[in-house]
């Protein structure tokens, strides 16, 4: 046990993290919506039905996505755009999607590498994107969950307020369903922009995140 | 490596396990 902690502290620690958050989101999310309940003159409802209603799915989806989405245009962007002096960025004059010398796939794959990267087929074209690929399809998923989730919520809203439901695709062109979707894009490319620009001329000792104390502004790609 | 597959395993089934779970609340429309 002690050594499998010591392996995966990180996936470890940000999972308790995530799931302990989400209880937390459940339990803020419902007093949330029994003090409006109270306020319309409506019923409260149980923490077990808030916890499997839309409501509740479309707040968690609509972060899961621009998550997601984030990490996802991060991987791709970082394929060909540099930024000279930060350690999130390859070198100047890496940017492309490099050799298979570089790459270690098909011939020049090594005894421990992957089996898919060795074959030199469609196999090692598609686990050559794989991260991308599932990345990208868990950002489309959890945008998808949240139009549907969003529309239910909404609708909820409408019908409360005497005014007519809308369809899926109606919703999707809603103020709402942007909103809820780009107040969350929006402070992810600000971190994500924040992170590449700072870490050029700030450091923190010991994390891989950052360049090593002493290492140059200009130094780009310089493993902690 | 000890327990890494497993964990890589937690987390895909259990993005995989939100997403459908979210999917089907919207689609049955509770």
């Amino acid at each position: 046990m002690r050594a499998f902690l010591k392996d995966n502290g990180l996936s470890v620690g940000f999972g308790l993290l995530f799931l302990a958050t989400l209880v937390g989101q459940a339990i803020s999310g419902h007093g949330s919506v029994n003090h409006d309940q109270l306020l319309h003159h409506g019923d409260p409802i149980s923490l077990g039905h808030y916890v499997s209603s839309a409501l509740f799915w479309a707040d968690v989806m609509e972060n899961w996505q621009s998550e997601y989405l984030q990490f996802t245009l991060y991987i791709f962007a970082t394929i060909y755009l540099i930024q000279k002096g930060s350690n999130e960025s390859k070198k100047p004059g890496d940017a492309g999607r490099e050799s298979d010398e570089e790459q270690l796939v098909g011939a020049h794959a090594q005894a421990d590498s992957p089996r898919w990267a060795q074959l030199g087929d469609l196999r090692t074209t598609i686990y050559s994107n794989s991260l991308l690929l599932v990345m990208t399809s868990i950002w489309i998923a959890s945008w998808l969950a949240q139009s549907i989730t969003g529309r239910i919520a909404y609708n909820a809203d409408q019908l409360g307020h005497q005014s007519a439901p809308v369809s899926w695709l109606s919703y999707i062109t809603t103020a709402d369903f942007w909103n809820r979707t780009l107040q969350n894009w929006q402070s992810e490319f600000l971190a994500v922009g924040s992170m590449v620009i700072l870490s050029v001329y700030l450091r923190q000792r010991g994390s891989p995140e950052s360049k090593p104390v002493g290492a140059a502004h200009g130094a780009t790609a310089t493993e902690g | 490596m000890r327990g890494t597959r497993t964990m890589f395993i937690i987390y895909l089934a259990g993005i995989a396990g939100g997403l459908t779970y979210a999917i089907g609340v919207g689609l049955v429309g509770h």
